[in-house]
């Protein structure tokens, strides 16, 4: 195991310790469940499929939140001119989210974020991989549904590979859509 | 709430771990080290049958050097201690060509190959002679080989039995290429004095290998009234694209090609009728097939074929007989499968 896994694994018993023992001083804070689609923009050929993950946000007030997203491919594709084979895609980072504030029934939200994606190829007989980092911009709507809980109607984003990746050439841009329903814990902020 | 917060937290880092493998392939680079060409089918034929397959083996030199070919019950002939003398001088073998005899033959054939280098190793010049002992037509092929001054070859000229009328032609191929790979030949047909035109496109997967070879239409009409008692000629493309074999390369140690087979038909446009075969009607059991084109980096330290062209004609027989119908246009793809030496 990586050091840099060892470390996010040390690191993340710490903040669940912290964050179980003492539930009070837990900030105003959401998580996020979601499902949607994945596509890296590339001419000729399309890798694509459908993603789920997950996301934490602290809210540092009404309006501002940051936070943590982590997703994995459910079903993924690489599809060639001629040909298709499976694909796995993993993608995880931090992010800042601007949004209107609470006493909106709709709650439009903008999403800066940095990222690191792994890509993966199943060709059967070998596999090809490669890992990029980058920024990404979305756009979305949080639907009130109760006092904590939100629907995530809809989200949009798209994320700029910061290098090329000899496994998905000249490729351009990753754009995503999800949805999914946000809890909110904490005081309110 | 405090369980669910911890769950999800714990769920968060423990599937943060990093799905590429030690075994994964990380670079262009590896990826061409180890690539072995593992067959090549035909994805989108939609009619006929396979009429002949012809078989050829290979053996190697201790230095990867191409000592012998042998095609079907074919033998080289006297020559071949010549040939091989003049191989074994020079650099290694880095062109391989199908060696039908251009205008059909009997399977007993034998072939002489002489081949000639230049200075820096490379085949300038593969002449063919097909010999029945002393039976029919002696044939003879040519294949002569320019480079550019890098060493990409770029050019290739066939003749065929330049010394008879009724038999002779000439192919020159222009090769097009982007980087180091092949993407389109310009091909020039010379047929009792008719010449067609035609471009072969060869297209290349996101990973940069071979992913398709189409060949286009001719410009202009060639017929095979003045051989068809030789079987050997050229037909009309008027519309659609066609022609294709279908190949299967099989590499033995050391990734060298050990056997390599053919089988092929005929394409023509819908409704063309012609003669292909001998005086006697009997069925054509070869075919010509233009020249299997391996460029140098086939055979280059380890990495395996990295550019091949091919170009054929497709041949639908019709019974017993030596007519031939084609029922549709119909366009084909050559679906290359690659594989990793382990």
């Amino acid at each position: 195991m990586s050091i840099v896994r060892k470390s996010f694994l040390i690191l993340g018993s710490i903040l669940m310790s912290a964050l179980c023992q003492a539930q009070f001083s837990i900030p105003s804070m959401d998580v996020k469940l979601y499902g949607g689609a994945s596509l890296v923009e590339m001419p000729n050929v399309d890798f694509e499929g459908i993603i789920m993950g997950g996301e934490i946000n602290v809210h540092i007030n009404e309006n501002i939140a940051v936070g943590g997203f982590y997703s994995r491919d459910f079903e993924m594709s690489f599809l060639g001119e001629f040909t298709e084979y499976d694909g796995d895609q993993l993608m995880y980072g931090v992010q800042v989210r601007l949004s209107t504030d609470r006493s909106h029934k709709i709650r439009p939200y903008l999403n800066l974020n940095y990222y690191k994606s792994e890509f993966v190829i199943d060709y059967i007989d070998f596999r090809t991989a490669g890992e990029t980092t980058g920024y990404g911009a979305g756009l979305g709507i949080l639907v009130r549904l109760t006092n904590k809980l939100y629907l995530n109607a809809i989200d949009l984003s798209i994320k700029k590979p910061s290098k090329d990746l000899f496994l998905l050439p000249d490729a351009t841009y990753i754009i995503q859509a999800h949805a999914g329903v946000s809890y909110n814990f904490g005081r309110k902020r | 709430m405090r369980r669910l917060l911890s769950l999800i937290i714990v769920l968060f880092f423990l599937f943060s771990c990093s799905i590429i493998k030690d075994d994964d392939i990380l670079s262009q680079e590896d990826f061409d080290k180890n690539l072995v060409l593992e067959g090549i089918t035909i994805s989108e034929n939609t009619f006929g049958e396979m009429m002949v397959e012809s078989l050829a083996s290979f053996s190697y030199t201790s230095n990867g050097r191409l000592n012998s070919i042998y095609w079907n019950s074919m033998s080289a002939d006297t020559d071949e201690e010549a040939y091989g003398g003049r191989e074994l001088g020079k650099m290694r073998f880095n062109l391989f060509f199908d060696f039908n005899a251009p205008g059909g033959f009997a399977s007993s054939r034998d072939i002489t190959s002489s081949f000639i280098y230049d200075g820096s190793g490379k085949v300038v010049s593969i002449s063919n002679r097909y010999d029945n002992g002393g039976i029919g037509t002696v044939l003879f092929q040519q294949f002569n080989y320019t480079y550019d001054g890098s060493g990409k070859l770029i050019e290739i000229e066939t003749l065929n039995n330049q010394h008879d009328i009724f038999r002779k032609t000439r192919t020159v191929d222009v090769l097009a290429y982007t980087g180091n790979k092949i993407t389109s030949v310009d091909r020039t047909l010379e047929i009792n004095s008719v010449t067609a035109q035609q471009t072969i496109t060869v297209k290349y997967s996101s990973i940069g290998v071979v992913s398709e070879i189409k060949k286009g239409n001719t410009t202009s009409l060639n017929n095979c009234a003045a051989n068809v008692d030789y079987y050997y000629c050229y037909f009309s493309e008027t519309t659609g694209g066609g022609g294709f074999s279908n190949s299967n390369i099989i590499y033995g140690e050391g990734s060298k090609p050990s056997k390599l087979s053919i089988a092929e038909q005929r394409f023509e446009e819908n409704g063309t009728t012609g003669v292909f075969g001998d005086q006697s009607g009997r069925p054509p059991d070869h075919f010509f097939v233009s020249p299997y084109i391996f460029t140098p980096e086939l055979f280059e330290s380890g990495r395996d074929l990295a550019h091949i062209f091919i170009d054929d004609w497709w041949i639908k027989g019709v019974g017993t007989n030596s007519m031939f119908q084609v029922v549709a246009n119909e366009t084909v793809t050559l679906d290359f499968t690659y594989t990793l030496l382990k």
